[in-house]
């Protein structure tokens, strides 16, 4: 903890060539979905990957706010994957013409959170803010504002998404679905 | 030759509701009543004022203290259990100068203390604490400025209702005959149900009555709209063409204004909405009738609507492609929030001790195919958004432009069956609007109460 308060320190330089490197992740991450190239993005999540979005209730203990029971998707590989094969049918209105996002990814800090559960090999935790600037053909335009917490692991030929936990900034979505992934 | 049909802009609402009321005759509804101020302003009034409004499950509020904020109209209230076990709805407004003496959404106090003089009330309702009152109210009676409330709140099976006309008829005669069908879903299994969780928000462009409209039955847009969900093959149980099967796929209209689709396998089936073998073997025939247990045991999906804006479905699907299917049950609220927007609120219930994984499995179902980014409603706040916006036109109102619901009306394509157990006006086809008529049936009639015009 201290060593976060007080600033990053010399020995934590080697650290920086991984954190460029989840930089470069993260950075792929978002052109791939920004673009719409969902196929290519579903190859960035690992096989057993959980991508979990909780719901928000405003509570009087802050940390209650977020109930992983009530999500707003609870998914695996395969339903992720199940609504990649929906969208890419020729009949998915809601997302015939594509909506228009921008992915902004900052903040990434790595290592904030310890690996609570048990990887396959090698994995990082890394924090990022995540803002969605979300347009669908004349509707006003939406933001949808997160904070993520995820835990990468090494795939081999590249990282993968192994946990993605994505608290939303709303109690109430902006957006009238969610048909794109945070 | 266009006739040029004055909007409330200009001919008031009486004059829109008039071409209502001529219009549903024939099985049509003016697309203005989609997006309209003075629609709106009254429909909170008389429909949202005087109806049975759903605020809660009782789980959602299991112990004495236990609150949750939810809203009647766009009037917020606070659903609490007091101490004393009775559920109440205070509206949420300091009697001293009106602001929300609750701001959190959910929780548990004795108290409910006001952020701006520090008026205090207990969770009956009752000012218990007034600052410096010796000195500032020395006279005051503090039983004189107890929290407003509802003036009814009732429970229907573990759902929570509250209406603000203390006229209003009782909540089961509300329901009424509708009770015949939400009972199937509700008492089926003999532990009762549970929420999970909280309640999924989400906001759309839209006007609140396409939800409920869509939610009493509108079966034909299956095929197309939902095509891409077929074509994955995540509803292999469901066929995706509409093709009716006669009376075993059914329209409830008419009942007590309320309306329900239910899809039905042959008689034997044991198919409890799609539910896991551990699960069917739960279900009892309990409180319900046999043709009730029946129509449970045979139901492979139902969809309904409580006047105004409670909507309930109860099917299964699967998540992923191949897999494991789940069945849910989600409860639906279209909380109105201005003539073109809506808020949804989403509750998955299940049974109560269902296993920790088959809850699980349950609410990944539902939130696979309802909610935000469900693979089913997804696509259907787009095309609710779109009739919203042009519904709002100006064009629209000059040409006084109507929308078709008279699927089934007067052509003999939909057969009454005279010898279906269940009550309401039960046709045997979900190629008919006669579910969707009802609720304009009823809407209309509340909101011309009051404006002096004879329904």
């Amino acid at each position: 903890m201290d060593s976060q308060l007080h600033g990053i320190e010399a020995a934590d330089a080697a650290r920086y060539g991984e954190h460029a490197a989840i930089r470069d992740f993260y950075s792929l991450e978002a052109r791939l979905l920004d673009d719409n190239l969902l196929t290519d993005w579903l190859g960035l999540l690992h096989e057993n990957v959980a991508y979990l979005v909780p719901n928000r209730t405003f509570k009087p203990l802050v940390e209650d706010d977020f109930s992983v029971a009530s999500g707003v998707m609870v998914d695996d590989h395969d339903s992720v994957a199940a609504k990649v094969a929906r969208y890419e049918t020729l009949h998915a209105w809601s997302e015939d013409p594509p909506s228009m996002t921008r992915r902004f990814v900052t903040n990434v800090e790595i290592g904030v959170d310890p690996v609570s559960e048990t990887p396959p090999g090698r994995a990082w935790t890394a924090r990022t803010n995540v803002l969605v600037y979300h347009a669908r053909r004349d509707q006003q335009p939406a933001l949808i504002s997160a904070g993520r917490r995820d835990v990468l692991v090494d795939g081999g030929n590249g990282l993968r998404v192994w946990r993605r936990l994505v608290h939303l900034d709303h109690n109430t979505l902006p957006v009238q679905d969610l048909a794109i992934f945070l | 030759m266009t006739t040029v049909h004055p909007g409330t802009r200009t001919g008031g609402l009486d004059a829109l509701l008039s071409r209502v009321r001529e219009s549903l005759a024939d099985g049509f509804l003016p697309l203005q009543v989609f997006n309209d101020a003075d629609v709106y302003d009254a429909e909170l009034e008389r429909v949202f004022g005087r109806s049975w409004v759903f605020l809660a499950h009782e789980t959602e509020i299991p112990n004495p203290g236990d609150y949750v904020l939810r809203r009647i109209g766009e009037d917020p209230f606070i659903v609490s259990r007091g101490n004393d076990g009775q559920i109440r709805a205070f509206f949420n407004s300091c009697r001293h100068r009106g602001t929300q003496v609750c701001r959190y959404e959910k929780g548990n106090s004795n108290s409910f203390r006001c952020p701006f003089h520090g008026w205090t009330y207990n969770n009956l309702g009752n000012l218990t604490g007034v600052p410096s009152r010796a000195q500032a109210y020395p006279q005051m009676d503090l039983a004189d400025w107890s929290l407003h409330q509802a003036p009814k709140v009732d429970t229907y099976h573990g759902l929570v209702f509250a209406c603000l006309d203390p006229e209003a008829v009782p909540l089961s005669e509300y329901i009424g005959d509708m009770g015949w069908y939400l009972d199937t879903n509700l008492l089926a299994h003999p532990d009762g149900l549970e929420v999970i969780g909280e309640p999924l928000r989400w906001n759309i462009e839209a006007n609140w009555k396409l939800g409920a409209e869509t939610f009493c039955g509108d079966s034909y847009h299956l095929q197309h709209l939902h095509r891409s969900v077929f074509e994955v093959g995540l509803v292999p149980q469901f066929r995706g063409k509409a093709e009716t099967r006669r009376g075993l796929d059914v329209h409830v209209s008419e009942c007590s204004g309320h309306a329900t689709v239910i899809i039905r396998g042959p008689e034997e089936a044991r198919i409890f909405w799609g539910s896991p073998d551990e699960l069917k073997a739960q279900y009892r025939q309990g409180e319900l009738s046999d043709a009730q247990f029946s129509l449970a045991r045979r139901s492979i999906f139902q969809v309904g609507t409580v006047f105004p804006n409670f909507s309930f479905m109860h099917t299964s699907t699967a998540f992923s492609v191949g897999g494991v299917a789940g069945s849910y049950f989600i409860i639906r609220q279209w909380q109105p929030k201005g003539p073109n927007r809506v808020e949804a609120w989403n509750w998955t219930l299940v049974p109560r001790g269902l296993s920790e994984e088959a809850k699980q499995i349950a609410h990944r179902a539902a939130l696979s195919q309802v909610g935000p980014s469900g693979n089913f409603e997804a696509e259907d706040s787009v095309v609710w958004e779109g009739i919203t916006r042009v519904a709002g036109s100006a064009f629209a109102r000059r040409i006084g432009a109507k929308l078709h619901y008279a699927m089934g009306l007067d052509d003999g394509s939909a057969q009454v069956m005279e010898d279906f157990e269940g009550p309401g006006t039960v046709y045997d086809t979900r190629l008919e609007d006669g579910v969707q008529r009802t609720l304009y049936r009823r809407w209309l009639q509340e909101i011309s109460r009051g404006d002096g015009t004879a329904v």
